[in-house]
């Protein structure tokens, strides 16, 4: 089936289906029960810790791993059994694994060749890809004597070069400094959008998945935590590990005193909050609120609720800059604020939030 | 004036390495075109003389195919042995391979004369007298690990994510060890054939107990034409050596690299 | 394949191996407590109790601890001159050492023949210098015979050397520098413990070589000169003693075992410190 192929894709609303996937290593569970559906040209991240999972699910999609239990489908068909060079996918692997023997456009024309394409309609299809990743006048080289970005770029073009069903990359940016990632991220993204490609990106870094994602699934401990726009992940984690790995919060811990209609009232050290949600009376809870959701001051109507706090540190970020709390046991505090705002270390400042900006948990065991 | 000074030793004694190094293969070419019959460097003019001699020595023609023999068969075994072996042992993960590859190793660090005599007795105590079948089971163990100690570094340092890489772009397991992994490893085939097949070829305390009346390997035989006639001959065999060395070299350049082939 | 499955590849050359030089040197061992009338531990006593195979034993090892000394102290800073050394000239330079150390010792050997006789150039040099009115005997001294183990190892000296002061990173000693250390002082506390696992691994080499060197003490000294390894052979080859040879072979290999497990455990100590 070719890409261009615009029946099966209309067709098929579920480009690439993971259905049950489990993995384990010896006793260790390391894919628990992956349920998964990705649409064509979309562009999904897998994010979370080392030993998530995440790159296990991805080397099943290659097909470099056989999965326990469950299936993927892709564009309808079955994987099962299939071998990975009897699978369209391109994989960009995360040193690379540019092969040291070969020049770029070599490296480039591995796949074509692989799969016997037509010689005379090789050296054009290589030709395009240099050109789309801008590297036409290195196609001679020996890919040792690339620097770091340009290995990534003909890996990618490697991978891109058999109009893969699907692109699978493994934590590409990794290896590159800051500065060349952010560029590589939007250059990669806007590569990606044109062709039209689907693709799974598996990374750790949340910001990257932030960027770059039409959706994120968050995982951890081979279960999938989360799985949303990032958007949504980042205002509504479903859970405290989501919360914890993508981005910053204030987070207090407390009893639960009283239940309301659409709230509840929790007791912290620090004040009595109101948190949207329901918990029971007596319950250990854990309120979490995003750090750029919170002013100085007092609440300023019933729709807002505060807390005072004890500020340890300041940390300067050009127009913005975030106070750090000087907390006790699990809680801590951070809080963005406009650059100009004055603030002293060691005195107790007072914050706000509108209640409903709040993120309701109970508390995780200590 | 410390770090002048440094330079200038270690450029010094850099220079005084090679002069060292090479002394004995320039006096010998040397040699080998002088006209006295006594050793002595030629002092007006050169003479081929004792090259045409070469030819006429007795038995050095039966002991070089002898030679080329043992050290091309010792070394097909032990590529193919010592394939399997760092294969297994780059990538097991069973207990005690480094062990294996230690011990796989460990004939390199023994003295040969040690490995001879065991090896004399041993045989003896089999029943197996013959000289070549006994010379190419002692080269076995004299080329192996030339073999596995280059190959398991080779391996050590090659990204099995290659493999995977081309399997995902369309070659199947088979062919992507064979498209993949046996290029970027062949220097390391290559250099350790290429030691190995020399140490053979050049072994004389292992094959000094093997060898009979009938089966001479060259070493043996060159140690026997200086102690029977020591006469520039000698020297025209070794100019010879010479020569063929830096051609084993000069070929070992162009597929492998200088570099990579001194292991750095 | 599974990561068992792969333990079998390597089953063939370890059994070649065990066969081949395990159990013969395990039958060596076994020989050497072989008397004429049964089990005995007369080689053993033999051997140590007698003053000319302690002498032979302390002349193996001394020639082959100066030979690893002087290969060091050359070595070494050609070592490192070869690493500062760049493009054609470093590849030439390799070449150099290279050759040597693939041609045929007895090649070598012959060379120096020639080299230390009466007549050979080098006492011709110290004669044209005006060094020496008389040649010097060099040729079946033991300074000739340790030039020649010196010239044969060197290059397993200067290689490994290469190979360890080539990956050491500029901008430590530079580092060094900034932190106010003398060139003197960078190089003992910078340089030479980062070093260390080349001088190992070639103090190692040249040692174990040198000890087991049969060919050269042979031909530049002659039957009546013995070191440890010419008096195995001459065990074997001319007294048919297999005892006294095995129990002098047996002395030789666990001189290199000893010498190949002190180099690990250095190696390990290096590299913790």
């Amino acid at each position: 089936m070719e890409p261009g192929d615009g029946l099966t894709s209309m067709a098929e609303p579920g480009h690439l289906r993971i259905e049950g996937v489990a993995k384990r290593f010896r006793q260790a569970m390391v894919l628990d029960d992956i349920t998964l559906t990705v649409g064509r040209g979309e562009f999904v991240s897998l994010l979370g810790p080392s030993g998530c999972g995440k790159t296990t699910l991805l080397r099943i999609l290659a097909g470099l791993l056989a999965p326990d239990q469950g299936r993927v489908l892709l564009g309808g068909q079955d994987l099962a059994g299939l071998a990975p060079h009897r699978r369209n996918v391109g994989v960009v692997f995360q040193n690379y694994a540019l092969f040291p023997h070969l020049t770029v456009a070599e490296n480039v024309a591995f796949g074509l060749r692989a799969r016997r394409r037509p010689k005379d309609s090789i050296a054009p299809r290589v030709d395009e890809l240099l050109a789309l990743v801008q590297l036409g006048h290195l196609a001679g080289r020996s890919v040792a004597q690339l620097s770091g970005g340009q290995q990534q770029r003909v890996a990618i073009a490697r991978a891109l070069a058999v109009s893969p069903d699907l692109v699978l990359l493994d934590e590409p940016l990794s290896a590159l400094d800051r500065k060349l990632r952010e560029t590589m991220q939007v250059e990669l993204r806007s590569l990606l959008r044109q062709l039209g490609m689907t693709a799974i990106f598996v990374t750790h870094d949340q910001e990257e998945a932030l960027a770059l994602s039409d959706r994120i699934a968050v995982m951890n401990a081979g279960l999938i935590e989360q799985l949303a726009t990032p958007q949504v992940i980042y205002d509504r984690p479903t859970t405290p590990f989501v919360l914890d790995f993508v981005g910053q919060a204030t987070v207090l811990h407390g009893e639960v005193v009283e239940e309301k209609s659409t709230s509840v009232t929790v007791r912290t050290a620090y004040g009595v909050i109101e948190a949207p949600g329901h918990m029971l009376r007596g319950s250990r809870a854990m309120v979490a609120i995003r750090p750029e959701r919170i002013v100085l001051g007092a609440p300023p109507t019933p729709a807002w609720t505060g807390v005072s706090l004890p500020i340890a540190a300041r940390t300067f970020l050009g127009s913005r800059c975030l106070l750090h709390g000087a907390m006790q046991g699990q809680d801590r505090a951070t809080v963005e604020l406009s650059a100009d705002v004055a603030t002293t270390t060691g005195e107790a400042i007072a914050i706000a939030w509108r209640t409903d900006n709040a993120l309701l948990y109970p508390a995780p065991p200590a | 004036m410390i770090r002048i000074l440094a330079r200038v030793v270690a450029w010094v004694m850099l220079a005084a390495s090679v002069v060292f190094l090479l002394a004995p293969l320039v006096v010998t070419i040397l040699v080998s075109l002088s006209p006295s019959p006594v050793f002595s460097l030629p002092t007006d003019r050169l003479t081929l003389s004792w090259y045409q001699r070469v030819g006429r020595l007795d038995g050095l023609v039966e002991s070089v195919v002898l030679t080329l023999e043992v050290a091309s068969v010792a070394t097909a075994i032990s590529l193919l042995l010592g394939t399997l072996a760092a294969i297994s042992v780059a990538r097991g993960r069973f207990w005690g391979r480094e062990t294996i590859a230690t011990f796989l190793i460990s004939p390199l660090m023994l003295p040969g004369l040690v490995l001879g005599i065991a090896m004399l007795q041993y045989f003896r105590m089999l029943g197996l007298r013959a000289a070549l079948p006994s010379l190419l089971l002692a080269h076995i163990v004299i080329v192996l690990p030339f073999v596995m100690r280059t190959l398991t570094a080779g391996l050590a340092r090659f990204d099995f994510a290659l493999i995977d890489a081309a399997r995902t772009l369309g070659l199947s397991y088979p062919r992507a060890v064979l498209q993949v992994m046996v290029p970027v490893l062949a220097p390391s085939f290559i250099t350790g054939a290429l030691f190995g097949f020399l140490a053979s070829v050049d072994n004389y305390p292992v094959s000094i107990f093997l060898t009979d009346v009938y089966h001479r390997t060259l070493p043996i035989q060159l140690l026997q034409y200086l102690g029977e006639s020591p006469d520039p001959t000698v020297a025209a065999i070794s100019a010879i050596i010479i020569g063929l060395t830096m051609l084993v070299l000069i070929a070992g350049d162009r597929l492998v690299g200088l570099n990579r082939m001194a292991g750095v | 394949m599974s990561r068992f499955g792969i333990f079998w590849l390597s089953v063939p050359a370890t059994l070649a191996c065990l066969l081949l030089f395990a159990l013969p040197l395990s039958l060596l061992l076994v020989e050497s407590f072989h008397g004429r009338d049964g089990w005995s531990l007369t080689g053993y006593t033999s051997f140590f109790g007698s003053a000319y195979a302690w002498s032979v034993v302390l002349r193996t090892v001394r020639l082959a601890t100066l030979a690893t000394a002087i290969c060091l102290i050359v070595g070494y800073p050609a070592a490192v001159a070869l690493a500062w050394a760049r493009g054609w000239l470093q590849s030439v330079l390799v070449a150099c050492l290279l050759l040597p150390l693939s041609l045929s010792v007895i090649v070598k050997a012959f060379g120096w023949t020639v080299l230390l006789r009466a007549n050979g150039v080098i006492n011709l040099a110290l004669q044209g210098m005006g060094l020496t009115s008389a040649p010097i005997r060099l040729l079946f001294t033991e300074t000739g015979l340790l030039i020649g183990i010196t010239n044969i190892f060197l290059p397993f000296m200067v290689l490994p050397l290469f190979a360890s002061i080539r990956q050491l990173d500029p901008r430590l000693a530079e580092a060094g520098a900034t932190l106010g250390g003398g060139p003197i002082y960078c190089f003992l506390r910078v340089v030479l413990p980062l070093t260390m696992p080349g001088i190992i691994a070639g103090g190692t080499l040249v040692f174990s070589l040198s000890i087991a060197a049969y060919v050269i003490p042979t031909l530049l000294m002659g039957d009546a000169y013995q070191t440890l390894p010419t008096t195995i052979a001459t065990a074997f080859l001319y007294l048919q003693d297999p005892q006294r040879g095995s129990v002098a072979g047996v002395v030789l290999l666990v001189m290199s075992l000893l010498v190949v497990v002190a180099s690990v455990r250095l190696g390990r100590r290096s590299e913790a410190a």
